[in-house]
């Protein structure tokens, strides 16, 4: 563990390594006050920009990207009323009147204390569950592995909260796609569609996953068309009452540290984000709390708010680098940027690349506080950047994301793909699909065949090697719960729902 | 018929013409190569088949609706919005084509800030001051960045001798 350390602490020694984690906060902290974009998008658009780089320098700088739009996206919550991520969809409740009666910069301090607080509580749960992790890891062989894989895209096509059937099939997809090419499980090149060179070593992750989550979000900014955001006057800050914020979130301790609890479990929890914690973290403060000033400008709620979303970050992180199964759609795209630089993810990755782990949580912290520092002084300027055109944006992002994807190999038809995922992806999110198990499913469908495979190498071709182990039975009853259960739960006559 | 023309249903048959490539080519493979995508392939084929049949009986999937804290209701699916007509859809796939082409032909060079100027001047009739600049910002990045900072060849475009690799 302690080489691990020692080898993440070593890069940040180096002042590139600094920068860039500098630039990723900044990155993450302007898509993040963008609305519709956030740390995904940047992410994606910036991936295959750390080819070339060193493997855990680019580590650094997409989890500073991951870990600092959640504090920018609060930003126009505060100050305009509209929400820079899904993330801060609670934050506007409480954040938006208090800076219409002349508190804006009380709140922004509020949500830049919670955020990096709960951030960093999040973190530190992430660290304390490393040891206990790495004693389960142990447990797992290929036949454990392949029903994780399983209980990893059940439990994300029912977390992504529309339809699990949806949801699965999308999975399907995702995992469908990934077996394009040639095979290093059985030799044989499958799935060519007649292209005899191309896909020999399939679709490439890249592509795929900044077409998927970067190209589809900007067709829909091209659709939207005019300015991302029409908004009034921003609401006035200044320095006054900067540390009265900063008192505040002391002064609701209770609330901070149920917040981080909530946006912690939330964050273990396969394929659910801070949009679900900031939700469920201010909805339990507004039924439990006794200010009378809830849903109009309420201290205690925007604490709730802005720290749940932040701790859930941290948690976001543990099924990721535990198992490799992404704990939200950022460490979907953290996944494929290992793949990327070379690092085979899965429950193998703490037994091989400690380093790893430890540079993530470090990046992590390094964003974190860094976001909520830096942002809180320029809330003001960045907050204008709502105004951009859509018309300047699609562009400049198409350009950035095709020469990214061309890039990576410099393969032309590369861009072709990535047009392509884009296409679909939009597709997919316009006709209600969600593009998380897609991409979930992308990412461990080549994992889950070697593990498939090897199992029933293990077991001479006997099914009954992925019932053989209690941990394995305990796995299956995890998919058997959380398929079944939108099927079992109770439905309410129609139209008595909102 | 007109429910054969929604959008989701066109994207339904595609998702189920590609599971079914995938199975009908893995019955072509050896056992071992077949297994795994016929094991992922038919479960997926079943879960398209009833979204489809959930085109002409809506209420058939309710049932697998997840919302936290809320019970499962029947919910139609919302309509696109009249921004996003068919039409606009593929004017914006057109968009998003046209700097594969150019790059295609003249490389990221030229390109890149072309597809800004043209694209903010035409589409959000955006001021020429900001495109060129946006568009300057952007050639830097590329063309710095890549071309000479990370010294990747970008491609040069079929007219200043580069070629298609092969399919």
């Amino acid at each position: 563990m302690f080489d691990g350390i020692a080898a993440a602490l070593a890069g940040l020694a180096d002042p590139r390594v600094v920068g860039f984690v500098a630039l990723g906060a900044l990155i993450g902290l302007i898509a993040g006050v963008l609305p519709g974009l956030g740390n995904v998008q940047a992410m994606a658009v910036a991936l295959p920009f750390t080819f070339g780089m060193e493997r855990l320098t680019a580590i650094y700088f997409l989890c500073a990207i991951a870990s600092s739009s959640t504090f920018g996206g609060s930003v126009p919550a505060i100050l305009l009323n509209i929400p820079g991520t899904p993330a801060n969809a609670a934050t506007t409740i409480e954040g938006y009147p208090m800076a219409r009666r002349g508190e804006g910069t009380r709140a922004l301090a509020i949500s830049a204390t919670a955020s990096a607080l709960g951030g960093l509580v999040g973190i530190v749960v992430l660290i304390a569950a490393i040891p206990v992790v790495q004693l389960v890891t142990l447990a797992f062989g290929p036949p454990e592995t392949f029903v994780l894989v399983l209980l990893g895209l059940v439990t994300i096509a029912y977390a992504v909260q529309r339809n699990i059937i949806r949801g699965l099939l999308t999975a399907g997809v995702g995992i469908l796609l990934s077996l394009i090419g040639y095979s290093s499980v059985t030799g044989v090149y499958r799935f060519s569609l007649g292209s005899p060179q191309y896909l020999w070593d399939g679709i490439q992750d890249v592509p795929f996953l900044v077409g998927v989550f970067g190209l589809s979000e900007a067709i829909r900014y091209g659709m939207q068309g005019g300015v991302l955001a029409r908004t009034g006057a921003i609401a006035q800050t200044g320095f006054h009452g900067t540390l009265q914020g900063v008192k505040d979130v002391f002064l609701c301790r209770l609330t901070f540290l149920r917040s981080c609890v909530v946006g912690a479990v939330v964050g273990i929890a396969p394929g659910i984000g801070g949009s679900v914690s900031n939700v469920v973290s201010y909805a339990m403060t507004a039924q439990t709390s006794r200010d009378p000033l809830i849903g109009k400008g309420s201290i205690e709620g925007l604490v709730a708010a802005e720290t749940a979303n932040n701790a859930t970050i941290g948690g976001d992180a543990i099924p990721t680098l535990a198992f490799g199964i992404p704990g939200s759609a950022a460490m979907a795209v953290l996944l494929g940027a290992l793949t990327l630089h070379g690092v085979a993810v899965g429950p193998w990755l703490m037994k091989e690349h400690m380093e790893i782990v430890w540079v993530v949580v470090f990046a992590l912290v390094a964003g974190t506080v860094l976001s909520c520092l830096v942002g809180f002084f320029v809330a003001r300027w960045l907050a204008r950047l709502t105004t951009i055109p859509t018309a300047l944006l699609v562009p400049v992002i198409v350009v950035l994301i095709l020469a990214g994807s061309f890039a990576v190999r410099q393969n032309f038809w590369d861009m072709v793909v990535t047009v392509a995922s884009g296409v679909f992806g939009y597709l997919l999110t316009r006709h209600g699909f969600s593009l998380l198990p897609l991409i979930i499913g992308f990412l461990l469908g080549a994992p889950a065949e070697v593990a498939f495979i090897q199992s029933l190498h293990i077991s001479e071709g006997s099914p009954l090697i992925f019932f053989a182990t209690p941990l394995a039975l305990a796995l299956w009853l995890g998919v058997l719960a959380c398929g079944l259960y939108p099927l079992l739960q109770r439905r309410p006559a129609r139209g008595t729902a909102s | 018929m007109s429910r054969l023309r929604d959008g989701r249903t066109a994207l339904l048959i595609f998702l189920m013409a590609l599971t079914l490539y995938v199975l009908v080519a893995a019955l072509g493979y050896g056992r071992n190569s077949r297994i795994f995508p016929l094991a992922i392939g038919i479960p997926t084929a079943i879960l398209v088949a009833l979204s489809l049949s959930a085109v002409w009986k809506p209420g058939l999937l309710a049932r697998a609706d997840v919302r936290f804290g809320v019970s499962p209701v029947v919910e139609e699916p919302e309509p696109p919005s009249a921004t996003e007509s068919p039409t606009r859809v593929l004017g914006m796939v057109g968009w998003l084509l046209l700097p594969i082409v150019g790059i295609g032909l003249v490389g990221f060079s030229a390109t890149t800030p072309l597809y800004i100027l043209v694209f903010g001047r035409l589409v959000g009739r955006v001021s020429w001051k900001a495109c060129l600049l946006a568009a300057i910002v952007s050639w830097v990045f590329v063309v710095g960045y890549f071309d000479l900072f990370m010294k990747f060849r970008m491609f040069r475009g079929l007219l200043f001798g580069d070629t298609f690799p092969l399919l």
